[in-house]
């Protein structure tokens, strides 16, 4: 009898330490599978993302596609003269401006000349000061500066490559961007764009990159007639 | 493998002939290019292509202008012509498609909204 029941106890120990080892197994394996649903569910987000917002990618690919006509265009440019009739047309054309003014810094970086100008009043912009306005700001903190700036833009550029500014000016027509021409790490002119195109109000985050390259090819095309 | 349909880019500005070009992808149709109406008119004469895309505001001869004479020749009246304008304005529209426009796209030009339109009327 006690034979038999030494042996039932040490059945239902054994028993009881298979169920514990079941239990803990079964623990330790639905911490793994809750570990592997969530970097699966990881792994799929950005392919949900596509497949849900497939158009993200066909505008991803169509500003790539502006940026490298842009580029393609400036490459052919041999002259002063041609870099900034291109530049114009990267304005108008992908931007959309058709009022516009390029400027050149005079060596005191005091006074602006006016180099090239469409859709504006060219009188009243032949020769600024540099420190006065949107586009002295431009000039002052060698940063792109924009009026009233969308809320997507102001959402989406975060990285601090511009500032907002306020569009008034010494000329009469409300400014929507200044870009601050650059060569070899010296700003040489500025860039003004006034009124956008009634199709298209407002710059978009996409327009920056296009700014940025008119930044420094138009600045080395000013530069180099300098020299 | 079918032969690649043929495009004329009509534009006096180059970047719009990349953009245009790059838009509807540099190896997926033949392309051909001019620089202002007149010569638009001349290429067709030449030879037909299957779409064209015109600028309205170029030099010697405007869009509107090449536009009515490709529509007064029998050869070039059924070829899509698409405009391209800065103006979405409604008179502006208007004007080219009473002058016999099968479309137009407004600038700047949305690569993808130029894709669809070209690929609508290639029947692609």
């Amino acid at each position: 009898m006690i034979v038999m029941s030494t042996t039932m106890t040490q059945s239902t120990a054994r028993a009881a330490a298979f169920d514990r080892t079941i239990s803990e197994t079964r623990a330790r394996l639905e911490a793994e599978l809750a570990t592997l649903r969530s970097a699966l569910e990881a792994a799929r987000a950005p392919t949900a993302d596509i497949t849900a917002n497939p158009g993200q990618i066909e505008d991803r690919l169509g500003d790539i596609a502006k940026l490298y006509a842009a580029a393609s265009a400036l490459e052919t440019a041999s002259t002063r003269e041609e870099t900034i009739q291109i530049a114009r047309e990267i304005v108008c054309n992908l931007v959309g401006s058709e009022q516009l003014a390029f400027f050149s810094l005079d060596a005191g970086g005091t006074e602006l000349a006016l180099v090239s100008a469409l859709g504006i009043d060219t009188a009243l912009y032949e020769r600024m000061r540099a420190n006065s306005g949107p586009i002295g700001r431009a000039l002052e903190l060698g940063l792109l500066c924009l009026a009233s700036p969308s809320r997507l833009m102001l959402e989406t550029a975060t990285d601090g490559r511009f500032v907002v500014t306020d569009g008034s000016g010494e000329g009469s027509d409300p400014v929507t961007a200044c870009v601050p021409l650059r060569a070899g790490g010296n700003i040489v002119g500025a860039l003004a764009i006034f009124r956008m195109l009634p199709q298209k109000p407002e710059l978009l985050p996409s327009d920056i990159p296009l700014l940025e390259l008119l930044s420094t090819s138009a600045g080395c095309a000013l530069a180099s007639s300098r020299a | 493998m079918s032969p690649r349909k043929k495009i004329l880019l009509v534009d006096d500005s180059y970047t719009m002939l990349v953009l245009e070009r790059v838009a509807l992808g540099q190896e997926t149709y033949e392309y051909d290019m001019a620089r202002d109406g007149q010569e638009a008119v001349e290429k067709v004469t030449r030879q037909l292509p299957d779409l064209i895309l015109m600028d309205v505001i170029m030099p010697r001869m405007n869009g509107f202008e090449a536009l009515r004479a490709l529509r007064a020749r029998i050869e070039s009246q059924r070829v899509p012509i698409i405009m391209v304008t800065t103006c979405g304005e409604e008179n502006n529209v208007k004007t080219g498609m009473d002058a016999g426009a099968t479309d137009y796209v407004t600038k700047p030009i949305d690569p993808k909204t130029l894709q669809s339109k070209v690929r609508s009327y290639l029947g692609e």
